[in-house]
């Protein structure tokens, strides 16, 4: 192929110039016909010219007149009367008047200039002349003409001769003129020939030349449409594999987020068991693994839908502060684990846009700055640039990033750099997924940064309908809405709750985490099963799985509102999108749960259903099992429990201190005393505990009730303790139960 | 010279239906006969002119090149129209007839297409017989470039003597 376009190409160049160039020869070769043809008709004037008196003609006259008047003096010597001698005068001055041509200029113009013609004239007219004054003598009568008549006589035969060499001389100029007039004529006929076979040549190359420069043209244009089809073609072809690779990536990203969802889910049940603290920190180390895993699959899951040009999107009038609270909630968790604040200052108000994308967006953002951050805090800002353009900065004090890092910052697949990418894991499209989505949304995205000094992200959100509040809404500084992991314990939730799950070890992993939570569990393995059993059994929930054999989570939930049942359904599914949460609304669900199942999502949904059982909001935070944590890591389970049992004497000595120290108000032995109680309770992670004594210090007159209520957190924290000493595979720690009796 | 006014004179003075009725015998030596289809005579069948008469008809100049000639001279004499009323001319052509018995035929309608002129005088001078006089066919080859050929070269005879009216 390459060699053939080569050859065409080469074989291509030369025509055009050659074509151009025999153009102008052929206009040359024209410009030299006129040229002959404008010499030709100039020729053929002087010719006609030239012929106006037949010069041949002029000598003949003269020639005749010579030989007439030798007969008119013949006539005259015979019979000399006066008639005869007047004709002879008139016969001369014939005669004459051809000298007087012959003797023209123009008359020797006619033979070319002939020497032997010109000598001949010259000589004729000569002789002419010569009889002139003897004829002006014979004009007075007949007798000076009789003395005359001889030498008359003489003089006009020598005028004959000289008139008839004229003759011949003329006539022979006259044949070497037409001669050469002939060659001149013949010389330039050729000529003329000649550039009409040129240009003839010339018209039949041109016409040759152009027919193969069109046969070229509708070659390249056959190639170039053969081209165009093929890159068509090719267009579609990648399109078609595109599209391919997208839907690929979005099966094989549901595929693994499944064994994924019973990784983290087991992970998460594990983490009841009596586990050593490498082990716990082992477990950890794989839901957190388990949990970066899935983050990278919903990117690329999101990207292909992206690419595959399956997003839609939703715009709905909501609440800012409502959104950006939910972020806030789901970030801060993150950012505190890492030592990081997170702030908003957003005004109250609400506006029309696609929330779920921005969510999508500023999780995104807030969870890029927390990844690249170590210490200081994250800030959202927004506020209405316009009154249709929202603007939304998150400013980090992280790392920064480089000018030429910024410049591929959004690009697909992205990451500043390998050393970056080395320390922070990603898939590098979260930036570049906010870009499609707000290009999707005609938004804007982009950054201002200096590098070690933090980055700002910005982005504009066209909006609609904007309402901005003052005073409707208390603005509310970031609040907690997740709850930490290691308080989970205390919270019970009770209730009968039906999992729809076709997944074994889905299945298995949803019915341990509710069991955890204090939910009595039954299952089913497909829809048509869970409706069966939705008719027939008393359930207060059910969790619903999308994808079920025989009868799917939606049809499921289609036939069981059908049948008038209004049972609470969340919907399960492994594709965390919009869509899905559209259709599980739609058909009737109450509420979505995307995959992986933990026991965070359960709660937080669950709760909202289920009656919750918490022995006391304040105990759930009371123990710093942190602090705990690292007693028993470093002084290993018996010391601690051996502490606990010396923290319990000590406490009790302490209380009755306490008490003392109060119906004597003795304000110092109080203080004392609250101040070793604060000390040892911080010692064994009874943090709470410690916050409250502490708080006690600064009243002026703590009473009684205020003892019996650090006596009750006491009691609980350390009944905590001990149920997280009892879960370390050591001696149990037995609680001296009389205590608790005591205490409370 | 002042004969040849006063018989100009005469001829505007009488007016063409004069010298229709008669022609005036020629005073002087005859230098042009006309003979042939022709209704004013006088002699028996023909009209005799002399220098005189000749210059008494409507004349013109002419300023031409020639091939017998140098230069641009200027020709003058009677028109050739005007000598045909003169005599009555009723035919289609002329048979010119020069002193050396030169014969050529011209035909009447050149003299109505073209003002051609029986030249008597060049630059102002009687044309003599051996300066191709007396009488000289001109047309103005140099105001009329389709005049510049030997047909009309041919025409242009000198030392004319007699003109016969033919058909």
């Amino acid at each position: 192929m390459t060699e053939q376009r080569t050859r065409r190409a080469s074989a291509r160049v030369p025509n055009g110039p050659v074509i151009i160039f025999l153009i102008l020869v052929t206009i040359g070769l024209f410009a030299a016909m006129t040229q002959l043809f404008v010499g030709l008709y100039q020729n053929q004037n002087a010719v006609a010219w030239s012929v106006r008196e037949d010069a041949m003609w002029a000598a003949f006259q003269a020639d005749r007149e010579a030989a007439r008047l030798i007969e008119a003096l013949r006539v005259a010597q015979r019979e000399p009367t006066e008639g005869n001698i007047s004709q002879v005068a008139l016969r001369f001055d014939l005669l004459y008047s051809r000298a007087l041509i012959l003797e023209q200029d123009s008359y020797a113009i006619k033979f070319n200039g002939s020497s032997p013609v010109a000598e001949a004239s010259a000589a004729a007219y000569a002789s002419i002349v010569l009889l002139d004054p003897i004829i002006a003598q014979t004009s007075a009568g007949p007798d000076p003409f009789l003395t005359q008549i001889g030498t008359l006589i003489v003089l006009a035969v020598a005028t004959q001769q000289a008139t008839g060499n004229l003759v011949l001389a003329a006539n022979s100029a006259l044949n070497e003129a037409r001669v050469n007039e002939r060659n001149e004529i013949g010389r330039i006929n050729a000529r003329l020939a000649l550039g009409a076979i040129l240009i003839a040549l010339l018209f039949v190359l041109i016409v040759v030349l152009q027919s193969f420069q069109l046969n070229q043209i509708r070659r390249s244009r056959r190639e170039i449409e053969r081209l165009s089809e093929r890159n068509a073609l090719n267009a579609q072809r990648a399109e078609a594999a595109s599209l391919a690779k997208s839907m690929f990536l979005a099966t094989m990203s549901h595929e693994i987020r499944t064994p994924l969802n019973g990784i983290i889910g087991t992970a998460e049940l594990m983490n009841d068991a009596d586990l050593t603290l490498s082990q716990a920190e082992n477990l950890a180390m794989i839901r957190k693994s388990g949990e970066i895993l899935l983050d990278v699959i919903t990117d690329i899951l999101d990207f292909s839908k992206m690419e595959a040009g399956k997003i839609s999107y939703q715009r709905e009038p909501f609440a800012l502060r409502t959104v950006m609270e939910e972020v806030s909630a789901i970030m801060s968790q993150r950012a505190k684990a890492t030592g990081l604040t997170l702030d908003l200052d957003v005004p109250t108000m609400t506006l029309t846009t696609d929330p779920a994308r921005l969510r999508q967006i500023l999780v995104n953002l807030v969870g890029n700055a927390i990844k690249f951050t170590s210490s200081g805090g994250i800030t959202v800002k927004a506020w209405l640039a316009t009154p249709t353009l929202l603007r939304v900065e998150v400013s980090d004090t992280g790392i920064g990033i480089s000018e030429q890092g910024i410049n591929n910052l959004f690009q697909d697949f992205s990451q500043v750099d390998g050393s970056a990418s080395r320390r922070f894991s990603g898939t590098g499209l979260g930036l570049a997924i906010c870009k499609r989505i707000l290009e999707g949304l005609d938004g804007q995205i982009g950054v201002r940064s200096v590098e070690g000094m933090g980055s700002t992200f910005w982005f504009d959100l066209p909006v609609t309908d904007a309402a901005t509040f003052t005073g409707d809404e208390p603005t509310v500084q970031t609040r907690p809405t997740t709850m930490p992991l290691s308080e989970l314990p205390s919270a019970r939730l009770r209730g009968r709750v039906l999992v729809a799950e076709d997944n074994d070890i889905n299945r298995k992993v949803a019915v341990g985490l509710l069991t955890r939570l204090g939910i009595t569990v039954i299952t089913a393995v497909n829809g048509a099963e869970a409706v069966a059993m939705a008719a027939n059994e008393q359930i207060d929930l059910i969790l619903m799985d999308f994808q079920m054999p025989v009868t799917n989570g939606l049809e499921a939930t289609r036939q069981i509102r059908a049948m008038g049942l209004n049972i609470p359904i969340v919907g399960l599914t492994a594709n965390a999108f919009i869509d899905d949460r559209d259709q599980c609304i739609a058909a009737g669900m109450d509420e979505f749960l995307p995959k992986p199942v933990t026991r965070e999502k359960l709660w937080k949904t669950l709760k909202r259903f289920c009656p919750v059982d918490v022995p006391r909001e304040d105990v759930i935070q009371s123990i710093d099992k942190v602090q705990f944590d690292v007693l028993i890591e470093d002084l290993g389970p018996e010391v601690v429990a051996e502490l606990l049992v010396s923290y319990l004497s000590d406490t009790e000595a302490l209380f009755a201190e306490i008490e003392t120290a109060m119906t004597h108000a003795d304000r110092a032995a109080l203080d004392r005393a609250l101040h070793t109680l604060k000390g040892v309770s911080q010692t064994v992670g009874l943090s709470h505990l410690a916050a409250e004594v502490q708080a006690l210090r600064q009243i002026e007159a703590p009473n009684s009730k205020d003892l019996i209520e650090i006596k009750g957190l006491a009691a609980t924290g350390l009944a905590m303790l001990s149920n997280v000493l009892n879960q370390t595979p050591t001696t149990p720690f037995l609680l001296d139960q009389t205590y608790l009796t005591k205490t409370a | 010279m002042i004969r040849h006014i006063i018989a100009a004179a005469c001829t505007l003075l009488l007016g063409h239906g004069a010298l229709a009725a008669d022609l005036p015998q020629p005073e002087g030596a005859v230098i042009l006969t006309l003979i042939g289809q022709i209704s004013n005579t006088n002699a028996e069948g023909s009209a005799n002119f002399d220098l005189a008469m000749l210059n008494a008809l409507p004349a013109r100049e002419t300023r031409t090149q020639t091939p017998w000639h140098e230069g641009e001279p200027v020709f003058s004499g009677p028109l050739g129209t005007a000598l045909l009323d003169a005599v009555g001319a009723e035919g289609s052509t002329l048979r010119i007839t020069a002193l050396n018995d030169y014969v050529v035929d011209i035909p009447v309608d050149d003299l109505r297409r073209f003002p051609v002129i029986f030249a008597t005088h060049i630059d102002g001078v009687a044309m003599s017989v051996r300066n191709k006089g007396p009488l000289f066919v001109i047309y103005p080859f140099s105001e009329d470039p389709a005049l510049s050929n030997e047909l009309y070269f041919g025409r242009s005879a000198w030392q004319i003597r007699q003109i016969e009216v033919i058909d």
